[in-house]
């Protein structure tokens, strides 16, 4: 038998983490590992109501961390929820039937293609529990890069705690989740391949500003503020996304706003910096062209030259006058986490990247508006999420 | 590793005075029948195929008797669902250093049908393609009679008073160096002379069905640039670079319940795309009829046969099953060489479903590959039985597609 499929338990679980371990020399083929049978139980204030996943991110939506491990040392980490519209929409067809649209336990209803319309609709009947599948290499740059694992392999989960993140109740609200033991799948091979010693991958890391609230609050009023990482030092970048969130939104309490914040997300994200405008600079230098990015469309222009063609196609309908999109609209389960912006950088940067950002205060007539309790201006946090070229050299990760 | 990946080219020639032409509320900028040119190079770099954008804003105006006026909601404003914003571009020539190597005139026209062959499913056009085109801003739904044509509701929503607002777009323009697969070296093809010539207003596929007879929609479009990006020159690019090409070819109209369609082509070219606009159906004002529909006179066709150069009939059996034969040959068509034989996206694209529907409500052409391509010279026949004659004439648009070799 040239290859073998395992199923295994985890050696630890809870409700906040679980941890696989694969002993050395198994020879893992690395793009095959993924969780199975992930079986989810929420229970709501009101008794059996379904929940839904949000159609951005599916099930991926439930993970908050993903470390990786070769012989004791973590060499790939993943905690970044901004990009999972993008990693998975990088993925689609693969994950059309797992990730994105898995029934949640004991909910029935949930997203199925009417093939006479051609519309998402949510009239399957209630069925029994049916459990998501997650590939890791969606969200691990090593794991698409190393092909085969002969080190000792452990792969750590952190569950996202906050379930307004990533579950929608139809009505009332989740009191709490169950994530039951799920299983790591992946294959072995029974030949002499061995792993190679250098290994080049893209990791994912993250930066964070907060921007206090907008102290110009007349019509039209700017607020500019100039940044500087001090966190990509000495690293090469690559594709980069900047996403900024409200602090209001990011605080809001489960409960009935749930709706309201899956709207308002969606509805956010769709409208790319909604009056917001960015450029990037090193060493004084714009690596934008002009004034940077000035205006939505060439925001969505920049994010599609950057990501590819389908990465926006699910979230531009959020937007739009699709009936598609009414569909989700109306079943709240849209989402997404942040309002963006996309740049490829691709440079190396020795010392402090710096980061102009600038917004204004009206909303135009007609498209982008929060609801009054969300501002444009009230106090935002930003992420600047990029990849990070590594070498794993002799078991080590190092930057290049 | 690259210092600045984003390049930008502006537009040679300063922007035509419009004050005269639409009043002084509007701005000066592009309108129909203007052309504009960007020379575009980035010396010892490389420009990364599908990144070259045409960004802008655009203002739009009705004009009744002289008398210009900002659109305003209601006028309810559509634009051709597949061409979007790419229907205002009548023709595009792109020069490398002094020789002419493409030239497609009816832009537009070709850019709908092209969109429309491509592989939609449940997502009705907003694959990032098309993501950042306008394409209406009535909060209106469409309207789905048949005068209209574009019977989806789509796209992004802009805001309502798009009519005294410059409305940001960005167009992936449809052409050779953005159909390749490689990147294009500039020391192999020097500098890059990209010119574009704007359409009629009437025939820019933007209609305002709250509009009254005899009022006319037009646009002027400020703020031009060419957006590309390139990496830097590694000495990779040393073979063949292939990029997709189209040319347009005119045919008489048809008639009769048998028509022969016979062009020859001064490119070598894969395959022949051919769409069909009713001559009674050319708008003669913006408040009816959408220039850039594909008539659906193929839900007509009872028999379609090809010929090259007069003798071979092509295919073995003419077509004959409208919505299998002969839809299917029209979209395999729009990818000749680059997907050869590979009809997955094709039978995503609506073979199966909705978009197939759709799609014949809306219209489709005629086409065929020819797989391992035609040389220049080449006679084509298509002859067209029709189960009825036409009371009217259709206007004829014939596209070759073909290998553009560097």
């Amino acid at each position: 038998m040239l290859s073998q499929i395992h199923y295994d338990p985890p050696i630890s679980h809870t409700q906040k983490q679980t941890r696989w371990q694969i002993p050395q020399d198994t020879k893992v083929v690395a793009q095959s590992i993924k969780i199975l049978d992930l079986y989810i139980n929420p229970v709501t204030s009101t008794p059996n109501t379904p929940c839904y996943f949000p159609v951005l991110v599916g099930a991926y939506g439930c993970v908050k961390k993903v470390q990786i491990g070769l012989d004791g040392r973590i060499v790939d980490v993943w905690e970044v929820q901004e990009l999972l519209p993008y990693l998975v929409a990088m993925s689609a067809d693969n994950e059309k039937n797992f990730g994105i649209n898995s029934v949640l336990y004991k909910t029935g209803n949930n997203l199925e293609l009417d093939e006479s319309s051609g519309l998402l609709t949510f009239n399957r009947p209630v069925v029994d529990s049916t459990p998501a599948t997650l590939n890791l290499n969606v969200y691990s740059g090593l794991l698409n890069s190393i092909g085969v694992i002969n080190s000792k392999l452990e792969i750590i989960i952190d569950w996202e705690q906050s379930d307004k993140k990533w579950l929608i109740p139809n009505a009332g609200t989740v009191t709490s989740v169950n994530i039951a033991p799920p299983l790591l799948s992946y294959e072995t091979l029974n030949l002499d391949i061995a792993q190679p010693d250098n290994v080049p991958y893209v990791q994912w890391e993250r930066d964070n500003w907060i921007i206090p609230q907008n102290p110009n609050t007349a019509t039209s009023g700017l607020q500019k503020v100039d940044l500087r990482s001090s966190g990509f030092n000495n690293k090469t970048l690559g594709r980069m996304l900047l996403s900024t969130c409200p602090k209001q939104i990011q605080n809001l309490a489960p409960g009935d706003e749930m709706k309201d914040l899956f709207k308002l997300h969606g509805y956010y994200m769709s409208t790319p910096m909604f009056n917001e405008t960015f450029n990037l600079a090193k060493n004084g230098r714009s690596l934008l062209t002009s004034r940077g990015v000035v205006n939505d469309a060439l925001k969505h222009a920049l994010a599609v030259d950057t990501w590819g063609e389908g990465c926006f196609s699910t979230g531009a309908h959020i937007n739009s006058k699709s009936s598609v999109l009414k569909e989700l609209q109306n079943a709240n389960i849209l989402t997404g986490y942040a309002s963006y912006g996309c740049i490829e950088v691709n440079n190396r940067v020795e010392k402090d990247f710096e980061f102009v950002y600038n917004r204004s205060n009206p909303i135009p007539t007609g498209g982008g508006a929060l609801s009054n309790t969300h501002a444009l201006n009230d106090q935002l946090s930003i992420s600047a999420v990029s990849e990070v070229e590594c070498i794993l050299r002799g078991g080590e990760k190092v930057y290049v | 590793m690259s210092e600045i990946l984003y390049n930008l080219s502006l537009p040679t020639s300063q922007e035509p005075q419009l004050n005269g032409k639409y009043g002084a509320s509007y701005k000066s900028g592009w309108g129909e029948s203007d052309r504009v040119v960007f020379k575009v190079n980035a010396p010892n770099r490389k420009m990364r195929p599908g990144t070259l954008r045409l960004n802008g804003t655009l203002q739009l105006l009705t004009q009744k008797n002289g008398v210009n006026a900002p659109v305003v909601a209601s006028d309810k404003v559509v634009m051709n669902p597949n061409a979007g914003l790419h229907g205002l571009i009548k023709s595009i020539q792109i020069k490398f250093g002094q020789s002419v190597v493409f030239f497609l005139d009816e832009y537009g026209r070709f850019v709908a049908m092209k969109k429309e062959s491509k592989e939609y499913q449940i997502d009705n056009g907003t694959l990032g393609n098309s993501l950042c085109e306008l394409r209406q801003f009535s909060n209106d739904a469409q309207p789905q009679g048949t005068d209209f044509k574009p019977n989806q509701s789509l796209g992004l929503l802009y805001p309502i008073d798009a009519g005294s607002t410059e409305l940001p777009f960005s167009l992936r323009l449809e052409c050779p160096l953005n159909n390749c697969q490689e990147h294009i070296p500039f020391n192999r093809t020097g500098e890059i002379e990209v010119s574009i010539t704007w359409q009629e207003s009437l025939k820019s596929g933007i209609v305002g069905y709250g509009l009254s007879a005899g009022q006319l929609i037009k646009y002027v479009c400020n703020n031009l640039e060419l957006r590309f990006m390139a990496d830097p020159e590694d000495g990779a690019n040393t073979g063949a670079i292939i990029m997709e090409t189209a040319s347009l070819q005119y045919c008489p109209p048809i008639l009769n319940s048998k028509a022969g369609l016979e062009f020859n082509s001064p490119n070598a070219f894969d395959a022949v795309v051919c769409s069909f606009l009713n001559v009674s159906n050319v708008p003669s004002d913006s408040s009816r009829y959408d220039y850039l529909a594909t008539e659906a006179i193929t839900e007509q066709i009872s028999q379609l046969e090809v010929k090259v150069n007069n003798t071979d009939d092509f295919l073995e059996y003419p077509l004959t099953l409208q919505t299998v034969e002969i839809l299917y040959n029209y979209l395999l068509s729009f990818q000749p060489y680059i997907n050869a034989y590979d009809d997955t996206g094709l039978k995503k694209h609506g073979l199966s479903y909705a978009k197939l529907d759709q799609t014949v409500k809306t219209g489709f052409g005629i086409g065929c590959p020819f797989f391992g391509g035609r040389d220049s010279g080449t006679t084509i026949n298509f002859n067209v039985s029709l189960n009825t004659s036409p009371t009217s004439a259709y206007n004829t648009f014939m596209y070759t597609i073909g290998r553009l070799i560097l």
